[in-house]
């Protein structure tokens, strides 16, 4: 009976993740010699976004952020994409793993 | 995602299929996988209770991980504990080589609930201990700064003399993300054992304690917490512990 209804809770949860993701729209970001840009980015506050991180430079970066809790490698010429909110509004700041000092911010409004 | 979604479903079909304590190691798992990434580790318990079969338990994990790439971190460990001994003194020896995978189902974010399968398999070293093959499903959350993860894991021995009963437990740390070097929060761990032949609340598992979590000197991230024993069955007091250098 247990394994019965943890199959059932299973299946449920496939079937209904596709609806709850909830992504609104795309903003972009882009890696180019080891910077990002635009900083800050403006996005609205309270609603999930998605961002697209375009890495132009030819070597692997990581799009890391301990205020969103995001960390994501991009590798060289790839995108990727960057799920973060709903957020209150504020400042978030976020950085480039493999150059420190490579920094960023995003502004939510 | 289709195949992720079927990646899934199989994992979890195979954790029941195959699926004692139900942790092979004191740890809540995220369903992350960050590529690219090394990673050496040592998690340990240490047990303190009245009772002498009970007391001073430990058990270490020494271990290597990669991130094979955005979706699959693979681990390979060595786990050394201490074992009862017919004149009552323990003794400590390794006992396990594991091989243990994390599959993050989809990218952080994406879904209200982040997913991920937890599938490991543990070798015996000695004689008289059996293999066991280890399966949970990871689930985190996110609200604002506060981080929820919930880990549901099944357990199979396999081997002679293993014991044929399918074990389930849960585990669950909330954490509140303070800074980057201090996140405190609890845990709570509950070893429910066979999931086909029900126990009473003090013959299963239940400890719940505070833990800190954070990153050190850059590259280090560590996880201590104390768990306090609220069913018969667990240790009275235990010391848990995870020290992770990433390169």
């Amino acid at each position: 009976m247990f394994v019965r209804f943890l199959i059932c809770l299973c299946l449920s949860v496939g079937l209904c993740l596709p609806a709850l993701s909830f992504a609104q729209e795309s903003n972009i970001i882009v890696i180019k010699n080891h910077k990002f840009s635009p900083s800050p980015l403006i996005i609205p506050a309270n609603q999930k976004i998605q961002i697209t991180v375009d890495n132009q430079d030819s070597t692997p970066e990581e799009f890391e952020s301990f205020d969103l809790d995001r960390e994501q490698v991009v590798e060289g010429n790839k995108k990727i994409i960057v799920f973060i909110g709903p957020l209150t509004p504020g400042t978030y700041n976020y950085w480039a793993d493999y150059h420190q000092d490579s920094k960023g911010v995003i502004i939510a409004k | 995602m289709n195949f992720k979604v079927f990646l899934f479903f199989a994992a979890f079909l195979c954790v029941l299929t195959f699926a004692k304590p139900s942790y092979a190691e004191k740890q809540v798992f995220a369903p992350n996988a960050e590529q690219g990434e090394w990673e050496i580790e040592n998690t340990g318990v240490y047990d303190v209770d009245p009772h002498k079969d009970k007391n001073a338990v430990q058990e270490y994990h020494y271990s290597i991980g990669y991130g094979v790439n955005s979706f699959w971190h693979t681990e390979l460990e060595l786990e050394a504990e201490t074992l009862p001994t017919d004149d009552a003194i323990t003794k400590f020896q390794a006992t396990h080589l594991e091989w243990e995978n994390i599959f993050q189902l989809a990218p952080k974010g994406e879904y209200w609930v982040d997913p991920g399968i937890y599938l490991a398999y543990e070798a015996p070293l000695i004689n008289k201990q059996v293999g066991q093959f280890e399966g949970k499903i990871l689930l985190e959350k996110d609200f604002q700064k506060i981080t929820n993860i919930l880990n549901i894991s099944f357990n199979q021995e396999v081997g002679e003399g293993a014991d044929r009963h399918t074990d389930a437990g849960v585990s669950w740390s909330t954490r509140y993300r303070l800074s980057r070097y201090f996140e405190p929060g609890f845990e709570y761990w509950n070893d429910f054992s066979a999931i086909d032949h029900h126990l009473d609340y003090n013959q299963q598992s239940h400890q719940v304690g505070p833990c800190i979590y954070g990153h050190l000197f850059g590259s280090v991230n560590y996880d201590i917490g104390y768990l306090f024993g609220i069913s018969d069955a667990a240790p009275r007091r235990e010391i848990k512990w995870v020290l992770e250098y990433e390169f």
